[in-house]
């Protein structure tokens, strides 16, 4: 004869655990829903940041800007590095040079 | 007369949730009025209850007619009863406050037919945790009151709710886990569960045995009372809920792991073996937490971090296992739970009144609405223990044990529970001098319609054409820019981008949710805008609860009484074991 006390204790517990279980679960699935949600909404602390500098990335025109403040090795930039090339040379002789930077043009002629 | 009433704080509110989730849905006037009725009731019961239980001492009733080792068996003592007495208290006041804000907001926000019966279960819950007489019943009334609280966190399914409410319910779950596997552990070696006859059992126990089934029992119960280590995830998860579930959450949730602390050392190891481990934790968590206080700007997480300090003075008059410390964390609970729930529902109000709980951008309170500024400054002072207060009372008389204790280690808590006063007045005098005190205009990011016009945009100046005030009409003529600028240079695309970005900004606007409570647009400029009046029941309900918590002061003779004969019963445990078993304890 087994003792009852445990399996009626054990079976309450199962039943509320397998509530909570199920309420986690709903939670869960509201949570991924939420994540997969694409709505952009008005963050007002980003526009605060956004308001501290003056002007945006994107704004800035490359060919405005001085040649030493320019990304190095993109076509933005008017010539490619004639100390860098010219070790390159001497190390690798024969192989061609893998700078192939267009000619630099100014894009507002366009 | 107790066989008939002890039962009623656990059967009242749980009949009451069924009543008003069958009135919820089309009569709201009727479920509210049937809430704050039944609270009414538990709180009527409870007082007699602790008036029986002050006068005549403990007693105990076995639910349905079961013989006492098997059945469920609910002890009233004077612990029990004053807790409950404390809990249905607050738990009416918060009730009251959420009614008045339902009132006001047109209850659109949130299924408010769910939050009353939810509310209600939560309170049986509590009650079920206070009156439990056996390890089960009370990891049962813990699961009452924690489901009704995962249902309340996560009310309206809103991101941030649904990511605080995930971490607070996976940590509760393990919390859980850890207490059920400590009761198969009790039962596995004594082959009982009842409180009374583990007090007489567990003492027979091997010490490694007794060690192991004692630290289990406190790592679950310090879970849920955010003792230290165990207290990260209380900052992260309460202030993200609505203010009166915060405030109920605050004041009653954590206190009844405390209340389970209380009987773990009493009743069932009194031996005191992790009495030194408990005063190290208790120290960590008053110094920790209120320096977590000092270095947050908003006033619903200062007010995290505050209970999770002040938590670590219940836990060292527990360790001092005195009458002294056991009455001064008694009174120091009650108090507590009094003032950290009004101040919860002071920074509902605040952030009704201000539009946000952040101090960085609050200012001018203090002129903008006087009765609001009193009813934060009184139980503020209270909180830090400033003289004539019922904080001053709890903390001089713990502290007052600590040097009565007489080893070096509780006058190191002693040290560090005069800092944590301190330090506390620190955190809610910056919150007093910047959200209260200081003119709007000083605040750094204040929420006033110039802050709100130059986030609209770095070029909304200079733009051909002013935003109109409602945002819809302007995405037109943006448009019309937009399509007619790529035809130039340089200038064209500027013109462009400019455009574009007006775009944005006229979409973003006009898609601004509605704040509740006042009208985000409207108003002159330097934060003049007109602030509605606080709707009467809220500012009614919280002014109650101020009053309250100076009537503890007021009263602090008797309740320190009450508080110290409740350490006397617990310490003895023969009023306890006896009123379970008869006057022939096994």
């Amino acid at each position: 004869m087994s003792d009852p006390m445990p399996q009626a204790l054990i079976l309450t517990a199962i039943v509320i655990t397998f509530g909570i279980s199920a309420f986690l679960l709903a939670i869960i699935y509201r949570s991924w829903r939420l994540v997969r949600q694409e709505v952009v909404g008005v963050d007002e602390e980003d526009r605060r940041v956004a308001r501290r500098s003056g002007m945006d990335a994107d704004e800035i025109d490359p060919d405005e800007l001085a040649p030493e403040d320019r990304p190095a090795g993109h076509a933005d930039s008017l010539h490619s590095d004639p100390d860098v090339e010219a070790l390159l040379d001497r190390q690798y002789p024969g192989i061609a040079s893998d700078d192939v930077d267009l000619p630099a043009t100014r894009r507002g002629n366009r | 007369v107790i066989s008939v009433l002890a039962p009623m704080p656990v059967m009242l509110p749980l009949l009451g949730a069924a009543a008003a989730l069958l009135v919820g849905g089309r009569h709201p006037a009727v479920q509210r009025t049937l809430s704050i009725l039944v609270l009414a009731a538990v709180l009527t019961v409870s007082v007699v209850l602790l008036l029986i239980a002050d006068a005549d001492g403990a007693a105990a009733v076995s639910v349905g007619g079961w013989p006492v080792p098997l059945g469920i068996v609910l002890v009233v003592d004077r612990l029990s009863a004053l807790m409950l007495v404390v809990a249905a208290t607050v738990a009416l006041g918060v009730l009251v406050f959420a009614v008045g804000q339902g009132a006001a907001d047109g209850d659109e926000e949130t299924p408010i037919s769910i939050f009353h019966p939810t509310f209600l279960v939560l309170i049986a819950g509590v009650a079920n945790a206070f009156l439990a007489g056996d390890l089960f019943n009370l990891y049962v009334g813990f699961e009452i009151l924690l489901t009704a609280s995962y249902v309340l966190l996560t009310l309206g399914g809103s991101a941030p709710r649904i990511r605080a409410g995930i971490t607070y319910i996976v940590v509760s779950l393990l919390s859980s886990l850890i207490f059920l596997a400590a009761i198969a552990l009790v039962y596995a070696a004594t082959g009982t569960v009842n409180l009374a006859q583990l007090a007489g059992r567990l003492a027979d126990l091997p010490d490694g045995t007794q060690l192991l089934l004692q630290s289990m029992l406190l790592i679950a119960f310090s879970i849920k009372a955010a003792v230290f280590p165990l207290s990260a995830w209380l900052p992260d998860s309460y202030p993200t809920a609505p203010a009166p579930v915060t405030a109920v959450f605050a004041g009653l949730l954590t206190k009844v792991g405390v209340y389970a602390i209380i009987r773990t050392q009493t009743l069932l190891f009194p031996g005191g073996a992790f009495d030194q481990v408990l005063m190290w934790a208790a120290l960590a968590t008053m110094i920790i937490g209120i320096l977590g206080a000092v270095a947050q700007t908003d006033i619903r997480r200062i007010l995290s971090f505050t209970l999770v300090s002040h938590i670590g003075y219940m836990i060292f008059g527990i360790a001092l296992a005195s009458t002294a410390g056991l009455a001064g964390a008694i009174f120091y609970v009650v108090h507590h739970i009094a003032i950290q729930t009004t101040l919860f529902l002071v920074a509902g109000l605040v952030e009704r009144q201000g539009g946000s709980t952040s101090v960085d951008r609050l200012g001018g309170l203090a002129k903008a609405s006087p009765l609001l500024a009193v009813l934060y400054f009184v139980p503020a002072m209270n909180l830090a223990g400033i003289p004539p207060f019922s904080g001053f009372v709890g903390k001089l008389g713990l502290l007052e044990a600590g040097v009565a204790d007489g080893a070096w280690l509780p006058v190191v808590l002693v040290a560090g529970g005069a800092l944590t006063s301190l330090l506390t007045l620190v955190a809610i005098a910056r919150v007093w001098n910047r959200a209260f005190w200081r003119p709007p205009a000083q605040a750094p990011a204040a929420d006033t319609t110039a802050a709100a016009a130059a986030d609209a945009g770095p070029e909304i100046d200079a733009a051909p054409l002013a935003v109109a005030a409602d945002g819809g009409a302007v995405g037109t003529p943006a448009e019309e820019i937009a399509v007619s600028a790529p035809a130039g240079g340089p200038g064209g695309r500027q013109a462009a981008r400019r455009a574009a970005w007006l775009r944005h900004t006229a979409v973003a606007t006009a898609s601004t949710p509605a704040t509740d409570g006042f009208d985000e647009e409207g108003g002159g400029i330097d934060g003049d805008r007109p602030r509605h009046a606080l709707p009467g029941v809220m500012v009614g309900a919280t002014a109650a609860m101020v009053v309250l918590t100076v009537a503890l002061t007021v009263l602090a003779g008797p309740l320190y009484g009450v508080a110290e004969r409740a350490a006397e019963d617990v310490l003895d445990r023969t009023p306890y074991v006896s009123a379970v078993f008869g006057e022939d304890a096994p």
